[in-house]
């Protein structure tokens, strides 16, 4: 449904831009296809916005907010105070989990999608406890860095790093989880309206983007030099 | 009505540009960085000409195509190629000017003079200090935790001898004439910076670093020192003295200074 | 109570900033006009002043050269957030994109609604910070590391700089929020017919608005959170080693201040577009109106519009000419700066074509136009200066900044936005502004803009550095000291006079003259609602552009965006 309203959009762009004074304009609009319909309707038809739409443009903010640490973290990575902290063994547990929890949710969706209910919400289900399972393994991760005298301090930059990526990842990813239970919810009371629907593709979306995210922190954090 | 707006913005326009181009003037120019004058110059009467050009042209405008003499408006939608054509003719302008004026930066920024007589300026809350290396050509190390007030303003580390011969002028920066001078910059707290306007250089002295500027004084005179760079409450009287003197004079200056310190 | 101040109708929430940001200029202004006193005459005595704000002056009844950075620092915050970013995008946008797309109401109206509400929050956090201990923080709006960093590097430093910083981050987080909201609904919102060739230039203006906050606001925030970091949890992001501040020596890390002006700037730049580009888009509009005749190159200000909303991101550097970059950045970045100037350009020389050949009608929205014309023009040239590296070695943090950006940024953005109430005052009200105090008051501030500003560059030339609360400790200084007094007198009377502005909406609220709907005779779809509009907004089908205006051999000199084909010679040609 996204799709198509974006692409009817695009359609726009290149048909009614005929010139926006053009005298063409005098003879029936841009001249582009779906001008010709305007004058056969008397009303204009009503627009549903797209929640797709707002995931991508909540999306484009984090990514700039992210890469702007991202971009302290690699200048602050060539200095002489920067001393690599090993990585706690818990953060290997969280990255599986949460990519795990990806590919269960897909299933999910692909569930609704087929209207396998109560398959859907099982699944569901899954990704949630996968979701607080990430959660505790990133607590667990914090815990195994402490009891080894790594603190946030400023002697210590990369702990420093560690310790925010980790903490507004989880604070965004907080409302990836928010958003699953709430469509948990919809599936214990099997509520799948269209506007249900949308929502299960909003938090969807919204997974597997904090996913992907993880991934580019993790890697930074531990793999890339 | 028209007439009036015109009238003004004409009037508005000839004196503006007759403020700029004779009302107003750089100070004494005392060192070698007579280009950033001339650019500046150049960059006026280019301006110059487009800011009274389109103020004569609005004025014009208004009065000519008021609502009572022009029965009906033309239909014209625009014109690209006069629009292509402008752009074109600004951007070779454009680029001209950024590119004389980069390398009038570059000039300043990027060159090392040949055997330039080093000194140090040193900045803090709300004071310029500074520093001259003494008869070993070396400045003695910096241990913060070793500042006492009044003994030992910048902290010279008691440990080193290349700091025994060190001269602290305090707030006055002395140099000769047409000698090349290579100015290292360093704050002690927040960033500063080091502004003199008559020698045309102003240099940022960001903490944890350090800045070298290179200048020749061209011209003997007392200067002010100014601080540009907002560092707190007192930032507006954080000043030092700048003396420009001939050689002869800086050499009888630095041999009593040298004698002083010894004392 | 909910239907107007919670309510979720976009015109109510339009309004709702509007008021914001009329408070927030008056607050702002008043801090201005305190600054001035106290540079212009420092030891003065301030008798009700000094009984006032007890805190703000030391034992000779001199005020704290403290308390004046405090005013600078909120009055230059105040200015940029509160009222240039949210007067002409936040204000104007809420209430009239909607209605120029032809939607029913914004993509998400109650986004609009916590928008709103958080922006008020952090207006009011940031005022707070004047009454915690130290007062208000003293670093200038641009709050360098490490004097923003450190607690203990200056009075004012310490919770008033932390709650400056809680600010702008909810003030980041409302201007995303309200950003997306913006940009959906033009993409999904607009009415049957109305394509993006089609849309008004103002409606380009908020998108291209949008845009760059979307892309600018998060990096603000994540800045302003390190910061943050660095002065309550012990982190060094900004903070560099060897440092020796009230007393103490700091040997922590290897943090970098520069990257904060990085960041800020990356920042910092485009926010000066956020300011204008709406206002751009008003001036283009108005102009077209006024002169009755189609925008002069209306693709070309689109593509202009989306241009500078690009390259705004890639010239953040030439804040930095003289903070230890490298040539290359330097020259990379003083070419960008002259580049982006090119379009502004073109802006201007379609201004002029627009207003050739038409039929000029000098109403007061329209003298706004004309002397943001002047005055964009004029600043705009300062930035010739400015982004030149080598001119801004001389230039740079002087008053010769402060002038250009206060007659580019700040007064051309103004009189867009006085250009603004004054042309949809009637579709709001259903009443028109009067005309002879709007004259009067667009002669008197169109000069005295020019007055206080313009000398301001003098200033500059002269080597008078910014900031500084008091001028008396240079000799070379002194000798600016009658312009200084030019300049406090310039501005005394040009503050006076916005209260006519003021009488002027207030009293044209409840007694202006009654108009009938579309006075201006405009062709864009916010006159086809009614005056004051209802409730819900009139959605109509769109059949033509929206600048059509004395289209040879019509029988009227315009036709709204609504009209379907008119029966005239043209039809059959």
């Amino acid at each position: 449904m996204t799709s198509v309203d974006i692409k009817e959009k695009s359609n726009d762009v290149t048909t009614g831009g005929g010139g926006n004074n053009n005298l063409d304009n005098f003879r029936g609009g841009g001249g582009g296809g779906d001008d010709s319909n305007d004058k056969n309707k008397t009303q204009p038809k009503e627009k549903k916005s797209s929640p797709m739409l707002f995931l991508l443009f909540a999306i484009i903010p984090i990514v700039m907010f992210f890469g702007a640490i991202i971009f302290v973290y690699i200048v602050r990575e060539m200095g002489k105070a920067w001393k690599p902290i090993s990585m706690p063994s818990a953060v290997v547990s969280s990255t599986l989990v949460l990519i795990i929890s990806s590919f269960t949710l897909e299933i999910a969706r692909s569930a609704l999608k087929n209207k396998l209910l109560e398959k859907f919400k099982r699944w569901v289900m899954i990704s949630t406890v996968l979701g607080i399972a990430f959660f505790t393994s990133q607590l667990v991760a914090w815990k195994q860095l402490m009891a080894k005298g790594v603190y946030m301090e400023a002697t210590n930059p990369h702990a420093t790093f560690f310790y925010i990526l980790t903490g507004v990842h989880a604070l965004h990813l907080l409302g990836g989880l928010l958003g699953l239970s709430y469509i948990l919810l919809g599936a214990i009371y099997y509520r799948f309206t269209a506007e249900k629907r949308a929502a299960v593709d909003v938090a969807t979306g919204y997974w597997h983007f904090m996913d992907v995210l993880w991934i580019v922190l993790f890697v930074l954090l531990f793999v890339w030099k | 009505m028209a007439l009036a707006i015109a009238i003004l913005i004409w009037l508005l326009a000839i004196t503006i540009t007759a403020l700029f181009f004779f009302g107003s003037s750089f100070p004494a120019l005392a060192s070698n960085f007579s280009q950033i004058d001339n650019q500046f110059s150049l960059t006026l009467i280019i301006t110059g000409i487009a800011f009274l050009l389109s103020h004569l042209l609005l004025g014009y405008f208004i009065l000519k195509y008021q609502e009572k003499k022009s029965s009906i408006a033309k239909y014209h939608l625009g014109n690209l190629r006069l629009e292509i054509a402008y752009a074109s003719l600004l951007i070779v302008i454009f680029i001209t000017l950024a590119a004389t004026s980069q390398n009038i930066w570059n000039k300043i920024y990027s060159s090392t003079p040949k055997n330039p007589l080093e000194i140090e300026a040193v900045a803090k809350q709300f004071e310029w200090q500074f520093r001259y290396h003494g008869s070993d050509n070396k400045f003695g190390r910096i241990d913060l935790t070793q500042i006492e007030k009044d003994n030992n303003p910048l902290g010279l580390d008691k440990n080193d001898p290349d700091g025994n011969d060190d001269i602290l002028t305090g707030s006055e920066l002395v140099v000769p004439l047409g000698e090349s001078i290579r100015l290292y910059l360093r704050s002690q707290d927040v960033i500063h910076s080091f502004f003199v306007p008559n020698l045309r250089v102003k240099q940022d002295v960001m903490p944890g670093m350090l800045m070298k500027l290179h200048f020749q004084a061209t011209k003997i005179g007392e200067y002010e020192i100014a601080c540009a760079e907002l560092c707190g409450l007192g930032h507006y009287r954080m000043k030092a003295k700048l003396k420009v003197v001939s050689k002869e004079d800086f050499a009888v200056w630095l041999r009593n200074n040298t004698k002083n310190d010894k004392n | 109570m909910r239907k107007y101040l919670f309510s979720q109708d976009h015109k109510i929430i339009g309004l709702q900033y509007y008021l914001l940001a009329l408070l927030a200029v008056f607050v702002s202004i008043t801090f201005s006009v305190i600054m001035r006193l106290r540079l212009t005459w420092p030891s003065d005595v301030w008798f009700i002043m000094s009984k006032l704000l007890p805190t703000a002056f030391n034992q000779t009844g001199q005020m704290t050269p403290e308390f004046y950075l405090s005013l600078m620092t909120m009055h230059g915050t105040i200015m940029v957030f509160f009222v240039l970013t949210l007067a002409p995008q936040a204000a104007f946008g809420n209430y009239f994109l909607p209605l120029q797309i032809g939607a029913k109401e914004m993509a998400y109206p109650k986004l609009g609604l916590i928008s709103f509400w958080l922006t008020f929050l952090s207006f009011c956090v940031l005022l707070s910070a004047f009454f915690v201990t130290g007062g208000a923080p003293l670093t200038g709006w641009t709050a360098y590391p490490p004097l923003s960093s450190i607690v203990s590097s200056q009075p004012g430093q310490a919770r008033g700089m932390d709650l400056w910083l809680v600010s702008l981050s909810i003030f980041s987080l409302a201007t995303i929020l309200n950003s997306i909201n913006f940009l959906i609904t033009v993409i999904t919102k607009r009415t049957t017919g109305m394509s993006l060739m089609r849309l008004p230039l103002t409606c380009w203006g908020w998108l291209a608005t949008a845009m760059v906050s979307l892309l600018a606001f998060p990096v603000l925030l994540a800045a302003g959170l390190l910061l943050l970091f660095d002065r309550t949890l012990g982190t060094a992001f900004f903070l560099p080693s060897g440092l020796l501040i009230d007393g103490k020596v700091i040997s922590l890390t290897d943090g970098l201040p520069l990257l904060w002006q990085h960041l800020f700037w990356f920042f910092g730049h485009p926010e000066v577009y956020i300011a204008i580009l709406p206002a751009m888009g008003f001036v283009s509009h108005f102009l077209a109106t006024f002169s009755r005749k189609p925008v002069f190159g209306y693709r070309s200000m689109v593509f202009a519009t989306l241009a500078i909303a690009l390259l705004g991101f890639l010239v953040w550097g030439h804040h930095m000419f003289i903070a230890g970059i490298s040539p290359y950045l330097s020259m990379t970045f003083s070419l960008l700066t002259l580049t982006i100037a090119v379009p502004s350009a073109i802006k201007t020389l379609n201004w002029f074509g627009t207003i050739w050949g038409g039929k000029i009608q000098l109403t007061t929205p329209m003298l706004y136009s004309l002397g943001f014309i002047s005055l964009f023009i004029t600043g705009g040239l300062g930035g010739i200066f400015l982004g030149q590296s080598s001119l801004d070695i001389y230039l740079h943090d002087t008053y010769f900044v402060v002038g250009h950006f206060h007659l580019i940024m700040g007064s051309s953005a103004i009189f867009a936005i006085f250009a603004a109430t004054a042309f949809w005052f009637p579709q709001i009200v259903g009443r028109q502004m009067n005309e002879d105090l709007g004259k009067v008051h667009f002669f008197i501030t169109f000069l005295g803009v020019y007055a206080i500003f313009l000398p301001m560059h003098f200033l500059g030339i002269a080597g008078n550095p910014r900031r500084y609360a008091e001028i008396s400790e240079f000799l070379y200084l002194n000798e600016l000291q009658p312009l200084h007094k030019f300049i406090t007198i310039a501005m005394l009377v040009t503050v006076n006079v916005q209260l006519l502005f003021l009488i002027n909406l207030i009293t044209s609220i409840f007694a202006g003259k009654k108009v009938k709907e579309n006075p201006w005779k405009a062709t864009t779809l916010e006159w086809t609602s009614s005056s004051p509009p209802s409730k819900d907004n009139a959605t109509t089908i769109v059949y033509r552009g929206a600048y059509d205006f004395s289209l040879p051999g019509a029988n009227k000199d315009y036709f709204m965006q609504t009209e379907d084909l008119p029966n005239n010679s043209l039809d059959n040609s």
